[in-house]
């Protein structure tokens, strides 16, 4: 693994390790919910800031991914480890048939065509009350346990979410820094000179897409088993926004665009809700201004701010010597 | 010259486009080894015959072999695969990225279906990237872009910017059996033009089969083993430089009368 | 099959479909000349029917109180295009983002409906009187035919000013390619603000005309914004014909798919009819011209 990962990673695992000794308990419960959608985050992020693809939808595959899991773990009583599992395979088979007519479509039709399919898994949720319990949803899904520990406090969620993350974040740094990450950008950039290099361009943007929504899958398994209970209200088309947002706001050209997004937004709304009724604009308008004078993110601009400071830490080293 | 294997056949090719049909029966015979040159006035259909081997058109009627194999009708990423490569009229290079990890794109494109692999980290794939980069500077070195490998190809000179183009589909994995340049030299000055058509030289020289399209007669004249020249997408020649030079229908079509 | 019952059904669906037109073409327009997706359109038909609402509240009478609506959504569309969108298409930024910009237009513009009228929905009078007519059976609300005949006109005006009116041609060329556009000296800003103050209007004649008999509510902005943007894309995002077809499909599968199926099969219908469209077609149903 290459040095900037090692750094990356380092600085991830310092950061998640100190948080719970530094903020009071009932912090953990939103980095619970930071990490859940950082996971999701990094699935869009590499779909649309390096393959160039978009979804509006990803709420729906996050609903396939909780639902499924908890569907398996009550009504089937399979254990809640191997119901995770299978909700993510069963999030993967269905990003893979809808990946695939995906594939044709882009830009404007493909965000519409990926909020509709957003938009149907959440009536057919609706009506299949039998099975997802409609808008009631399902209750008392097992918690994860492990031996005689049972993953039922928000600090011991937080650390099973996060390491789950750090592993990701991992991989998608190696993918991501790798010459298939310059892969993924150049199907963006370029279909014609993609394909005449060798690369199969349908092939790559099927796999990104398959992966996105087996990660979005993945949150949503581990977040049923979190809040023991699913119900429609989690998986609405804000949500699916609210992902893309996270990656737009965080830059979804920088591996930490997802993180940073999700941070941002997971946070600010949390905060807002003091302000009531003008919360959605101040929303609003605190998006409009971020995209303004930060159009790549804010990742990026935390990445210089953080070298600057390295820079200055070991200027200000050597002076002292 | 038929004892000499033909690595790429192309029998009565016609490409239409609605109503307009861009090559007529055009057929064409490399042998390997061997370096073949297109010209033909603007619209005559050169690039057209490019984008038809390279897989990017479908011909409606025609077939094209390659190495003993039928191309006509398969993906240009399968085409490329095979050993073609292929530059365009403008370089075309991924304008946004480093020139590295433009040369990597192509040399490394063996780890394309590799996802989970290179995210586990997995050694032999580590190894195709790093014996990828080592190939990538001795190909940037050939063309004298390994001190640039950093800058953005967009920053690039135009001349560069072919340099690259060149350097990126020499990169192709496996190699490239059969290089088609599309106008290579053509917003380049007298100065640059040499230094480029003395790498396309040297490429002929280790036994790369080169088909060129070109506007200036002058340079492909005396290089040439065989000349094919289309006018309104049909062949009107295709012969040694020799006698295209002195054929009349090429003359009147295209060189004009001066040239004895 | 109850002919009256169906009758009854395409006059809902020719209604509702109306509004839906009208969104359409105000997001075909805007994507036109910015090649961003509106998404705060809705809002404007909210303001329309909210604007209705107060002005004839005051007294007004009905005519004038509709014209002072058009108006002043008129300016706030401008608002829109200086404040909203111009800093961004300045900038160069690339338009999914822009879209997501537009999505804050929503929210802020949401929030000031909120606070200005409240939460609950408005009542506005019947342009004609509250009395249903009757025709062989079949029950038309007359607010349904001021809703279908103003549509009709405004489109008529809207049509008339794009292809008839010296400005209207400036801006379908600056709609067509903006860089040559500007090389003839037509000026981006102008455009900008004409596209979104006519997309304004458009959106408000929808709301003022359906208040009457459909409830709007402050949080109704995006269900409108999205059924515009389905219905234009159905029709091809950059065909104005292809806006008014799309508008009035969404409006009959609505409204026969709730009467026919019941309420849940109504979204699914849309969205079904959508995807397939997708798919078998992207560029939408309406062919109009070739390479349009």
């Amino acid at each position: 693994m290459n040095n900037r990962n090692i750094k990356d990673l380092m600085f991830l695992i310092f950061i998640i390790t100190v948080i719970p000794f530094v903020l009071p308990g009932y912090y953990l419960n939103i980095f619970v919910f930071i990490g859940l959608n950082s996971l999701m985050a990094l699935g869009l992020l590499i779909l649309i800031g390096y393959t160039g693809q978009i979804s509006l939808g990803h709420a729906g595959f996050y609903a396939i991914g909780a639902y499924a899991s908890a569907i398996l773990s009550t009504a089937y009583n399979i254990s809640p480890w191997f119901s995770i599992v299978l909700a993510v395979l069963i999030t993967a088979v269905v990003g893979l048939i809808v990946g695939i007519p995906a594939l044709r479509l882009s830009g404007y039709y493909l965000a519409l065509a990926t909020l509709a399919f957003g938009l149907i898994i959440f009536r057919v949720i609706l009506e299949l009350y039998q099975l997802t319990g409609g808008a009631i949803g399902l209750r008392n899904i097992p918690r994860l346990t492990l031996g005689d520990f049972v993953f039922k406090s928000d600090l011991s969620y937080y650390i099973l979410v996060w390491v789950v993350v750090i592993i990701v974040f991992t991989f998608l740094l190696k993918v991501m820094r790798s010459p298939y990450g310059a892969m993924m950008k150049g199907v963006h950039a370029d279909e014609t000179v993609s394909s005449v290099s060798g690369i199969n361009v349908k092939v790559l943007k099927l796999k990104v897409f398959v992966f996105s929504t087996a990660l979005a899958g993945l949150a949503g398994a581990l977040y049923s088993h979190y809040i023991t209970y699913v119900g429609p209200d989690s998986f609405t088309v804000e949500v699916s926004i609210l992902i893309l947002l996270m990656v737009i706001i965080g830059g979804s050209q920088h591996p930490w665009g997802g993180i940073v997004g999700a941070v941002i937004l997971t946070i600010m709304p949390e905060y807002l809700r003091a302000y009531r009724d003008i919360a959605i604009g101040t929303y609003g308008l605190i998006l409009m201004l971020l995209i303004l004078y930060m159009p790549n993110g804010i990742a990026p601009l935390l990445e210089k701010l953080f070298l600057s400071l390295q820079r200055l830490i070991s200027k200000g080293g050597s002076i002292t010597k | 010259m038929t004892d000499k294997k033909s690595l790429l056949q192309i029998n009565s090719l016609t490409k239409r486009f609605g109503g307009l049909t861009a090559l007529k029966n055009v057929a064409l015979s490399v042998h390997e080894g061997s370096f073949r040159s297109i010209i033909g006035p603007n619209g005559a259909g050169k690039t057209t015959v490019f984008n038809v081997i390279s897989g990017l058109y479908l011909p409606e009627e025609g077939e094209i072999w390659f190495d003993g194999q039928k191309i006509s009708g398969t993906s240009p990423a399968a085409i490329a695969k095979l050993g073609i490569a292929r530059t365009f009229q403008h370089p075309r290079n991924f304008h946004d990225m480093t020139v590295l990890d433009n040369i990597l794109i192509s040399i490394c494109s063996k780890i394309q279906y590799h996802f989970l692999g290179i995210g586990l980290g997995i050694p032999f794939l580590n190894k195709i990237v790093k014996d990828g980069e080592e190939k990538a500077r001795e190909l940037l070195d050939f063309v004298n872009l390994d001190g640039k490998r950093f800058s953005y190809a967009n920053t690039l000179s135009y001349a560069d910017q072919r340099k690259l183009e060149l350097a990126r589909v020499l990169a192709l994995e496996p190699k490239p059996k059969l290089l088609l340049l599309d106008e290579p030299t053509s917003g380049l000055n007298e100065e640059e033009t040499k230094r480029f058509m003395e790498l396309v030289y040297k490429l002929r020289q280790d036994g790369l089969t080169i088909i060129m399209i070109e506007h200036r007669i002058s340079l492909v004249l005396d290089v040439s083993d065989e000349i094919l020249v289309l006018n309104f997408g049909e062949v009107l020649a295709d012969d040694v430089p020799k006698m295209v030079r002195n054929n009349q229908k090429v003359i009147d079509a295209y060189l004009g009368p001066q040239i004895a | 099959m109850d002919l009256v019952y169906l009758s009854q059904l395409l006059i809902t669906g020719i209604t509702e479909g109306s509004i839906y037109v009208l969104v359409a073409l105000g997001t075909v327009i805007i994507y036109k000349c910015t090649r961003v997706v509106n998404l705060a359109q809705g809002e404007f038909v909210v303001l329309g029917g909210m604007l209705m609402a107060t002005l004839t509240g005051v007294g007004l009478p009905i005519p004038l109180a509709f014209v002072l609506t058009l108006i002043i959504v008129a300016l706030a569309g401008g608002l829109v295009a200086i404040l909203g969108f111009r800093p961004y298409l300045k900038r160069n930024i690339p338009f999914g983002t822009i879209v997501v910009v537009t999505i804050g237009i929503h929210m802020f513009l949401k929030m000031a409906i909120m606070l200005i009228w409240g939460k609950l929905p408005i009542s506005v009078p019947a342009f004609s009187g509250g009395i249903i007519l009757e025709f062989y059976g079949v029950y038309i609300n007359p607010q349904s035919i001021w809703v279908i005949a103003l549509t009709g006109l405004t489109l008529v005006a809207a049509i008339y000013f794009l292809e008839k009116t010296l400005l209207g041609k400036a801006f379908r060329a600056c709609a067509e390619n903006r860089f040559s556009a500007r090389l003839f000296g037509i000026n981006d800003d102008k455009m900008l603000l004409i596209a979104l103050m006519l997309s304004g209007v458009l959106g408000a004649v929808g709301g003022a005309t359906i208040a009457p008999i459909s409830y709007i509510k402050y949080d109704f902005g995006m269900m409108y914004s999205v059924n515009g943007f389905i219905a234009a894309v159905i029709g091809g995002l950059d065909k104005p014909m292809g806006a008014v077809v799309g508008g009035l499909m969404i409006g009959l599968i609505s409204s026969f798919g709730a009467g026919l199926f019941g309420a849940g099969a109504r979204d699914i219908l849309v969205l079904a009819t959508l995807l397939i469209i997708l798919v078998l077609r992207p560029t939408g149903i309406y062919a109009g011209k070739a390479g349009g």
